[in-house]
């Protein structure tokens, strides 16, 4: 075995644990971007999947200055767009359609705001149709949405993340909440 | 009838509706600094219009922040690392990772010289074309890692192909240059390489 086959297996079996460890500390939040992005457990499973997978073989490219999870969302991100584009144009859900759940159709069930917002936990319901708005946002504004109010990312992570200026993630964030705005405006008013 | 507060400055910055509206999305969400947003706050307390806008997309921001986060399956961890074991990761990855873990060690300016060293060493082997590489003739069975340094030379390697065979899956695939740029043949060559399946290499 020559000397570069030694070094690049030694280098592949160090990064390989270190990646076994980011696997158990980051699937879970990644998995949450994932199903936010694509709206239902299947996809979010493959996407998480994917993502992982693709980053395992270039993690040699992978800056350590950025955090895991960011340098993991862009290529997410990336890979979601390439699924877009590969298949069949998504079906679009109606607001005025029904909510239909494992358990079958439901009724929207505003939660009680009266004890502040700190104490409100979201229904199911509203989860289920608020994740109805955010899958009718173009991809662009679904993930700045998703990366800023549900990841609690800052403009510039999200820039890296997306790969943007700081001005294209002000604007592509404020689109996106007026349209989801405009999207659940009954449940708002 | 509400207040409208059409253009006022404040700080020496000027506001009006069009442009506190423009910027209210980053006003929530404290990226605006310094006296533009102190000039946004001033033109909320005397705009309703405006002071409406922001509220409804606080209230936005502040309900999908309270979303609940979705749970995986118990076994998905699992399953990605289980995965993780038939990846093929490609050898200029590979290379850079070792050349990273090796200078790791070093101060950083002693790291950024050598790591230039490494490149240049790196590039002289690979475009150099590797001497314990020799043309092969057609259907001669090639190591994966050295096909990877074929491949890696670029459009002057010919064709390569590569073959395996499972119980009922039989691969046979030519590529006609840079192999490793095509994500198809990738994957054939991951496939191979997990199976202990053979890369023929032509000139």
């Amino acid at each position: 075995m020559e000397f570069s086959d030694t070094a690049t297996l030694a280098a592949q079996n160090e990064d390989r644990k270190a990646f076994d460890e980011l696997v158990h500390r980051c699937h879970k939040q990644a998995y949450n971007v994932a199903y936010r992005m694509t709206g239902n457990h299947a996809d979010a499973d493959d996407l998480t999947q994917d993502t992982f997978v693709k980053a395992y073989r270039f993690f040699a490219n992978y800056n350590r200055s950025m955090p895991f999870e960011n340098w993991l969302y862009r290529i997410m991100s990336n890979i979601f767009v390439d699924w877009l584009r590969r298949r069949p144009k998504a079906v679009i859900r109606s607001l005025d359609e029904p909510i239909r759940q494992e358990e079958g159709e439901t009724t929207l069930d505003l939660p009680d705001t009266s004890e502040g917002p700190e104490a409100i936990t979201l229904s199911n319901e509203l989860d289920a149709e608020m994740q109805a708005a955010l899958d009718t946002l173009p991809e662009d504004f679904r993930l700045a949405v998703i990366l800023c109010d549900i990841e609690g990312l800052s403009y510039e992570e999200i820039s890296e993340v997306m790969g943007c200026s700081i001005g294209t993630v002000r604007s592509r964030l404020h689109r996106g909440r007026k349209l989801l705005r405009e999207k659940l405006r009954p449940y708002f008013e | 009838m509400r207040a409208r507060v059409s253009s006022a400055s404040f700080g020496g910055i000027q506001m009006n509706c069009q442009k506190v509206q423009s910027l209210i999305s980053a006003y929530l969400d404290g990226e605006l600094g310094g006296q533009e947003m102190l000039a946004i706050r001033h033109h909320l307390v005397g705009c309703r219009d405006c002071s409406d806008e922001y509220e409804s997309l606080l209230a936005i921001k502040r309900t999908f922040g309270r979303m609940s986060p979705k749970r995986p399956a118990d076994d998905l961890a699992l399953r990605i690392i289980s995965r993780l074991d038939g990846v093929h990761v490609p050898f200029h990855v590979r290379m850079k990772a070792a050349v990273r873990n090796y200078f790791a060690a070093f101060p950083r300016g002693i790291r950024v010289g050598a790591a230039g060293i490494a490149v240049i060493a790196g590039l002289l082997m690979v475009r150099g074309g590797d001497v314990s590489v020799s043309p092969r003739i057609v259907g001669t069975p090639i190591s994966l890692s050295t096909f990877e340094r074929f491949a890696e030379s670029g459009p002057e390697l010919l064709t390569a192909r590569a073959e395996a065979s499972s119980e009922d899956m039989t691969i046979a695939y030519t590529v006609d240059s840079a192999p490793w740029r095509s994500a198809s043949s990738a994957r054939h060559l991951d496939y191979v390489s997990r199976t202990g399946g053979m890369i023929l290499a032509e000139y």
